[in-house]
Order: C-alpha cells, then structure tokens, then sequence
C-alpha cells in the first residue's frame, strides 16, 4: 500500500475546511496531532462562541493572570492541565465572539458564590477581568501570533495590534 | 529543437521522456516548457525521470496533455485556490482511480512540481476524509495509532468543541 508523504500530508490539510474533519485527523496519530493541533487553534472564536474553549484558555493562565480574578470568586478549571499549549498555536486574534464566550463559560461553570446578574456592572468587570487576563496569557504564550484585532467596545481599552 | 529554456515551442516540437522503468514517452514540448521540472531534463532530445514509474507518468502526463491551454497559475494566487475545493468534472474522473494510483499521481507531482496537479489530488484526498472517523482515516491511509488510550482520551477531551462545527 503506498504511503503519502508527510509535505503531502501537510498540504491536504490545508484543504479540510470543516473542524470536524480536523478534529477526526487530530486523533489519528501522534504525528498527525503536531500537524493538524497548529490549524485546528490557529483562530478559534473567529467564527463561533464557546465556553469550552474558554476553559482551555484558562487552564493556561499563570498565577500573575489568575491573580486579578480573585476578587470576582469565579471558580477556575481545577482539572490537569492540557498536554499540549494551545494558545501557542494562535495566528490571528479577533474579540468578536470572546465576549460571548466568556459569558457562556461563566454561566457553564465559572460562577462562584457571587450572585451577579448580567445586568449588574460587577458582571461587566468580570468578563472584562477575564478578557485582559486571556490576552495577557496568548500574548505572553503565542509564537506565531501575527495580528489581533480589537472591535467595538474594547477599542480604546485594547487598541494593539501586532505586526 | 531548441534548448529547453524557452517558452516558445511550437505545436509541433515532441521530446522524448524516460520513467524509471525504461517506458518512452513522446511528448508535446510544450508540457515540457510549463513546468518547471521536466524542462530542467529537457537538456536534449530525450530525459530520464527517476523515481517516477511508466504506469504513473503516463497518467500524470495524461492530465498534463489535457490542462495544456489552461491558464498560467502565479504564486499569488494560492489563497484563492485553496478556498476552491470544487473540482471539474474531467478532472474527478480522471482521479477516480484506485488508491494507490491516487497517492502514485500525488506523490509524482509533489516529486515534479506539478503545482495544480499536486492541489487536484490533495483536495480530492481531503475529500475523502469528510466526516471521517479518527478509526476509518487510520485504516483508509494506513497509519498505526501510536496513542496511548489515556493520551487520546485528554486530547479528545480537549478538542472536543472542534467536532461540533
């Protein structure tokens, strides 16, 4: 049976456009994962909100970047830490769909004995903290990041863009 | 015949190719003068091509011949064609073939620098691989699983969302 090569691996990849697809090639080897891991957190929350990536995020905040959560008694993920670091994968950043995001995660499983409503401007603070502790995290960990954009509100509070 | 740098042969100019297993092919010289490759062989009147079988190269130049008055791809458009994944409908019976001519056909135009071919089977590959499990990919391409079940399990865990969108 012939066997393609890895430069050609490499470049069928780049043709599978739906994550699902490259979620199933992540897991069918080693080998595949460190080609296919870099593509799949290359830009996610560019296209959709979820609170699951939120939780990998956080699992890979330092204590510095934990430290101005406290206040708020949101309840970490207290599980191990993800093998590989993802936030090192990403390219591009865009804050459309973090919002969202963080408030899902928050209503997931990240609401300690606080009991602020969405209404309220302590929840505002919290998914602000949240926001500036995630960014400080991916600019702290991402090699390959090339460009983050900021829209909307955050604009005067993030204006930073990487070249 | 001339020298193999220009772009100007004629309809008529043929060289001669050679696989790795001794098959002659008499091709158009034109072919030869569009890709980069198979001009730097085409020094005289006919060129060795290692590492490519007589089957293979027949095939390849098969779809050479037919893509021969198609538009000359510059490096700048890269982005747009990988966004195309649609694929015309000579061209998909034309790969239609078995497996291991696919991966043969793939191979040789990575080997010859066969752009647009090279991008036709990696998109069809990646076709195949559509809603695909991790278990159907391993067995489809052969690849040994070389996880731990403990290791797959957290990086299952960890990427999960990814297989909701």
């Amino acid at each position: 049976m012939i066997r393609l090569s890895n430069e050609c691996f490499l470049e069928i990849f780049s043709y599978l456009k739906q994550y699902e697809t490259l979620f199933s090639c992540l897991l069918v080897s080693r080998q595949w994962f460190r080609f296919v891991a870099p593509i799949l957190w290359s830009k996610p929350l560019k296209d959709f909100s979820d609170a699951r990536i939120i939780r990998i995020y956080l699992s890979l905040l330092n204590i510095e970047e934990q430290v101005s959560l406290i206040p708020f008694d949101i309840i970490l993920p207290n599980g191990p830490k993800p093998l590989i670091n993802y936030a090192s994968f990403t390219v591009s950043y865009e804050n459309s769909h973090l919002n969202e995001s963080i408030e899902y995660w928050i209503e997931k499983e990240g609401r300690g004995s606080r009991n602020f409503s969405y209404f309220d401007d302590e929840y505002y603070s919290v998914t602000q903290t949240i926001k500036c502790s995630l960014i400080a995290m991916l600019l702290r960990t991402s090699e390959r990041l090339k460009s983050v954009t900021f829209k909307g509100y955050d604009y005067g509070l993030f204006k930073k863009t990487l070249q | 015949m001339d020298n193999g740098t220009s772009n100007s042969a004629s309809e008529n100019e043929t060289i001669t190719l050679k696989s790795c297993d001794g098959i002659e092919f008499h091709i158009d010289a034109r072919i030869a003068n569009r890709y980069t490759l198979l001009n730097n062989w085409n020094g005289g009147e006919s060129a060795c091509i290692p590492n490519v079988n007589g089957k293979v190269l027949e095939k390849v130049l098969e779809w050479c011949e037919h893509h021969i008055n198609d538009p000359q791809l510059n490096c700048g458009d890269d982005d747009s064609r990988r966004r195309n994944t649609i694929i015309e409908e000579w061209d998909e019976n034309f790969l239609s073939c078995d497996q291991d001519m696919l991966f043969e056909i793939i191979l040789a135009a990575n080997y010859l620098e066969i752009k647009p071919l090279l991008d036709l089977g990696c998109k069809t590959v990646a076709n195949m691989m559509k809603s695909k499990s991790p278990e159907e990919i391993r067995s489809a391409f052969n690849i040994d699983n070389d996880y731990t079940p403990e290791e797959e399990e957290q990086f299952r865990k960890e990427n999960e969302w990814a297989e909701d969108y």
